[in-house]
């Protein structure tokens, strides 16, 4: 345990001191910021009529209401959860390569199981701030425009289902670090990040996505009752054996490849 | 037990490149033993192996009487080593990168970091972040890494690379200190046999992948072959003269003549007196000794004779 917190802690330096937490924090406030003015638009069509195109995309709230808007910042999470979590996964395994320092830790007493472990565990929290910080940044917005049909309920439903959908795209991380060492680097994990994306839409619309890792919380997010939308148990065991298979590869990866 | 470092045959196989040949060596305590070989010869794939970062297609390594693996945690603590361009993280500054590695190595002691700093002069550069080090300061940090919980083994993978000769000087004699005055036992690669011959208590040379001499430094000397070299009016008659007296001689790239038996370098008057008596006094009569680095390129074959 004193190891993993060890680790931890070197973890915790190397993100405090880089670019990129900041990077992604800012970048983590903007999105809901702009889902915010695309409801504001859309509450106010004077407004819309004259931005154009704008004015059209923000029909995707269907009510302009605060359901609509939770419902839309549910499916963010999500989406760019899947690119941004993968991307801080991506980097935090992978900078170790294109920074040249993976040699450094990888014969110390503290253990690489240790270090793979303490990875981990800053990705969970790193994706923890930008999920608390897209939720704390959209609920402000949304009283700021004053979006009708607030309620108590509603927002303890969204607030639930907002952070599963945070856990449940955590799970898909390990596949990533396992790539970001295979491919020694950060950008085939990322490429493989874009693909699942793309396969997570074509798979959904077939109707497989309950049975494809990488759809299941986007469809966590969305209409649940819905024919080929439906989660079922078997989703969830394959979702948490992706991780566990990805956390296992990841390990092993670390401890018996050859690394130069 | 004296063996520190103890290799059985180490083999490293990458599809059909053999990089590193059935290498056995032995590394005694307080040696300082001077890996020599080309680039590419096999001494960071041997280094990484020692290190448990890459895995032997056969063979094994021992350090300490364990046997290496990447498990190894424990034997981790004992060993401090550079591998290759030694990096840092660029945003971390000197002592933060220092205190990572402090912490990794599971060191209590928060004053090793200044030690160290103070003892590879990179204290004035401790708030500099490693992404604007020189070249030769970035690998006295990847020095200071290797050294701040002074380990009884070190692993050095080309250690001067960047340094400037005062640079070279200075941890020349850090190590050489560490070595003889507190048992550190080190194994220190290089290509450069001059470097390495000034410190080394035992040099292997390693050539496409296969150690092929282990010598003692001190023996060095006499392995490096000597020739007279002979100048006169007329070489070829020179030449004649020593033959009828049983005595071959060559011509040079220069012109002029050697002789390369070893009786005869020993005795060169022997050989004046042969020429002044026949008619052909010489001009020139100088021993040259090979230098260090033809004597590496002839044992390897780069360079014939």
């Amino acid at each position: 345990m004193k190891n993993i917190s060890i680790a931890l802690w070197t973890e915790y330096l190397k993100i405090r001191k880089s670019k990129i937490f900041f990077t992604t924090l800012i970048i983590f406030t903007i999105i809901p910021m702009m889902i915010g003015l695309m409801m504001f638009v859309s509450k106010n069509p004077d407004i819309a009529s004259k931005l154009g195109l704008i004015g059209t995309k923000s029909k995707m709230f269907g009510e302009n209401d605060w359901k609509g808007y939770l419902g839309l910042m549910s499916q963010l999470i999500a989406s760019i959860g899947l690119l941004g979590f993968g991307f801080v996964t991506a980097w935090v395994f992978g900078r170790e390569h294109s920074d040249r320092t993976m040699k450094d830790i990888l014969a110390l007493p503290v253990g690489r199981p240790s270090i793979v472990f303490a990875k981990f565990i800053i990705v969970f929290l790193w994706c923890l701030i930008l999920t608390v910080v897209t939720f704390s940044v959209g609920i402000i917005v949304g009283q700021v425009i004053a979006i009708p049909g607030w309620s108590l309920a509603l927002f303890s439903d969204f607030s639930k289902s907002f952070f599963i959908t945070y856990f449940l795209t955590l799970f898909l991380c390990s596949p990533v670090a396992y790539l970001a060492g295979f491919s020694r680097g950060i950008i085939a994990p990322l490429g493989f990040v874009l693909l699942t994306m793309i396969f997570a839409q074509f798979i959904g619309l077939v109707g497989l996505g309950p049975f494809f890792p990488w759809a299941i919380p986007g469809l966590y997010s969305v209409a649940k009752d819905e024919p080929g939308f439906q989660l079922h148990l078997s989703s969830y065991i394959i979702l948490a054996s992706t991780f566990v298979f990805g956390y296992w590869a990841t390990l092993r990866w670390w401890q018996h490849a050859d690394h130069h | 037990m004296d063996n520190i470092i103890t290799t059985e045959k180490l083999t490293k196989k990458y599809k059909d490149v053999l990089a590193v040949s059935e290498i056995s060596l032995n590394v005694r305590k307080g040696e300082i033993y001077g890996f020599l070989g080309l680039n590419g010869a096999g001494k960071t794939t041997t280094i990484r192996m020692l290190l448990g970062m890459v895995n032997p297609t056969k063979g094994k390594a021992f350090i300490n009487g364990k046997q290496v693996h990447s498990g190894s945690a424990d034997l981790w603590k004992e060993i401090g080593y550079l591998v290759e361009i030694p990096y840092s993280y660029p945003d971390l500054t000197v002592r933060e990168n220092l205190e990572i590695i402090r912490q990794l190595r599971l060191m209590n002691d928060n004053n090793v970091v200044a030690t160290i700093m103070d003892k590879l002069r990179l204290t004035q550069y401790s708030n500099r972040k490693a992404k604007n080090l020189s070249l030769g300061n970035a690998q006295r940090l990847g020095l200071a890494k290797a050294l701040i919980h002074n380990p009884k083994i070190l692993i050095l993978d080309e250690p001067a690379n960047g340094l400037d000769p005062a640079g070279i000087y200075e941890i020349r004699e850090l190590l050489i200190d560490l070595a003889k005055n507190k048992g550190v036992t080190i194994f220190i690669s290089s290509h450069i046999l001059g470097e390495i011959s000034r410190f080394s208590t035992r040099i292997g040379i390693i050539h496409d992948g296969k150690l092929i001499q282990e010598i003692n430094t001190l023996q060095l000397e006499q392995l490096c072959q000597k020739r007279l070299k002979i100048n006169t009016r007329n070489n070829n008659l020179a030449k004649s003269v020593l033959h009828q007296s049983g005595i071959i001689a060559k011509d040079t790239a220069d012109n002029m003549i050697e002789i390369e038996n070893e009786a005869i370098i020993n005795n060169p008057e022997s050989i004046a007196t042969i020429l002044v008596n026949n008619q052909v006094p010489p001009s020139l009569l100088n021993v040259v000794e090979e230098d260090l680095e033809s004597y590496f390129l002839r044992t390897i074959g780069v360079k014939g004779k």
